[in-house]
């Protein structure tokens, strides 16, 4: 039995929409035909991440030096698979050696991360506050600017100060400040949620479309 | 690296000395200051209102794998499940990252154990979903509704998925409480949760819950390393105001010379 390119979209058209009105379905209650496609879609996506990790990892950084003769990507996969004494109370303990070296790397790259991700926000915040000419080391400052940039720094100011914790609240001026940065910050999730609730729109926008299209699509197929 | 210049590791052993000096005073013994944040003293609430509707509790971590992020909301878990082992309640912990299945073990096992409740304890509460973020989430919401869930917590890191989980918890009638430090997501939580911890404040949890000196006069350190850095923005206004933007200030921080 052979299926024609036309009728192979159909069914995975079919199946998209079955599976869109499945995982929607959880926005009345939950029932059994959401369950059954929740675990389908954990199942299918476990199943990818498999295919992922052997593709992007297991052949590209074992497997293939491996066949190529390089005998020595054997000692960190062995490393690798203390992981798994996990399952095995006795030798339990020495997965610690592994999750101690994760937890090593992951202190690390913080450590490196300040410098890297601080800094350049430190350097970008220097900004003038008053208008001036373009000059070799940097762009022209116009007025609005220049507000913008006064703007900037006493919102940076508030909220730095609300999130210091070893300071008592129990000065005017700090009271005052950290109020002001809380409400700023207010301010700024308002603005982030109503601009991502629009981002999210368009994507159910696009969804209800796409089930729109399908429905007339495959009204003409069972006709 | 741009910023590996002799500026930078002069501000960086500066500012840890700082660190490791506040967090020496603190073992010394010297009671330090740190404010009260409203939301880290609604975690023991939030576990006792689960306890009272006799439900389950659900503890995401989000996305994140084994990082600082994910290793501050460890730790958390270890609070939750002692005060939800004193009741012999469960702690449902959902993961995206399948290496930190056994830290989270770990952890709960051992907050179990000091409060007496190894039978309370079953490790098949911690269960790697997916990898994938909306399989995730989607095995969240299922979570969620068939255990019937009576308190939730997200800390960690998340992204659009948090809205998906924090909006389900709501459905099912469970008391939230989130805490992130991506700013992004951190809208998502204050509509939908009873509880938020924002931002920096989600660094200063453990030190809040714990009297631990080390965390303590870590996060006084902070603290004070951001005061620098306040300062030194401060400085770099002004300097620019005056100078214009190719003062030494700028230079040294864009490590290109100075």
């Amino acid at each position: 039995m052979t299926f024609s390119p036309a009728s192979v979209d159909t069914m995975v058209m079919l199946v998209a929409v079955v599976s869109t009105l499945a995982i929607l379905s959880v926005v009345y209650r939950e029932n059994a035909f959401y369950r059954l496609f929740e675990h389908l879609f954990v199942g299918v996506a476990t199943g990818f991440g498999i295919f992922v990790t052997w593709r992007d990892a297991l052949s590209e950084n074992f497997w293939q030096p491996l066949s190529h003769g390089s005998w020595y990507v054997i000692i960190p996969m062995l490393v690798s698979l203390l992981f798994y004494t996990v399952m095995i109370p006795k030798y339990a303990w020495m997965s610690r050696f592994l999750i101690s070296i994760l937890f090593g790397l992951g202190a690390g790259a913080t450590f490196r991360g300040f410098a890297t991700e601080v800094f350049p926000q430190v350097k970008s915040s220097f900004l003038s506050v008053v208008p001036r000419a373009a000059t070799e080391a940097g762009a022209a400052v116009s007025t609005g600017q220049a507000l913008n940039n006064i703007v900037f720094l006493g919102t940076l100011i508030c909220v730095m100060v609300y999130f210091f914790f070893s300071f008592r609240h129990d000065n005017k001026i700090v009271t005052k400040t950290a109020r002001t940065g809380r409400w700023l910050l207010m301010i700024a999730f308002g603005a982030t949620f109503g601009s991502t609730v629009m981002a999210r729109f368009s994507l159910l926008i696009d969804r209800i479309r796409f089930l729109l299209e399908s429905g007339t699509a495959m009204g003409h197929w069972f006709r | 690296m741009e910023f590996a210049n002799p500026f930078a590791l002069i501000i960086l052993t500066a500012l840890s000395a700082l660190v490791l000096a506040f967090i020496l005073t603190s073992t010394g013994g010297r009671e330090l200051f740190i404010r009260r944040v409203p939301g880290v003293d609604a975690i023991d609430e939030v576990v006792g209102r689960a306890v009272e509707l006799g439900r389950p509790i659900l503890f995401s971590v989000g996305l994140g794998g084994i990082d600082i992020t994910t290793l501050q909301a460890i730790t958390v878990i270890g609070h939750v499940a002692k005060i939800a082992a004193r009741f012999r309640n469960r702690v449902i912990v959902p993961v995206v990252d399948p290496m930190a299945i056994p830290v989270i073990e770990e952890v709960q096992r051992e907050s179990y154990a000091s409060e007496r409740a190894e039978e309370a304890f079953n490790p098949e509460d911690i269960r790697f979903l997916s990898g994938e973020q909306f399989a995730y989430a989607a095995g969240v919401v299922g979570i969620m509704h068939r255990e019937r869930v009576g308190a939730t917590f997200f800390f960690g890191n998340f992204a659009a998925e948090a809205l998906v989980m924090a909006e389900s918890g709501q459905q099912v009638g469970a008391v939230q409480i989130a805490s992130t430090p991506d700013s992004n997501q951190i809208p998502f939580f204050l509509a939908t949760c009873d509880y938020v911890i924002i931002g920096e404040e989600y660094y200063a949890v453990t030190a809040l819950m714990s009297r631990d000196p080390v965390l303590r006069g870590s996060l006084i350190g902070q603290d004070y390393v951001k005061v620098i850095l306040l300062l030194l923005i401060v400085l770099g206004f002004t300097l620019t105001t005056i100078m214009g933007p190719g003062h030494f200030l700028a230079k040294w921080f864009a490590g290109s010379g100075g």
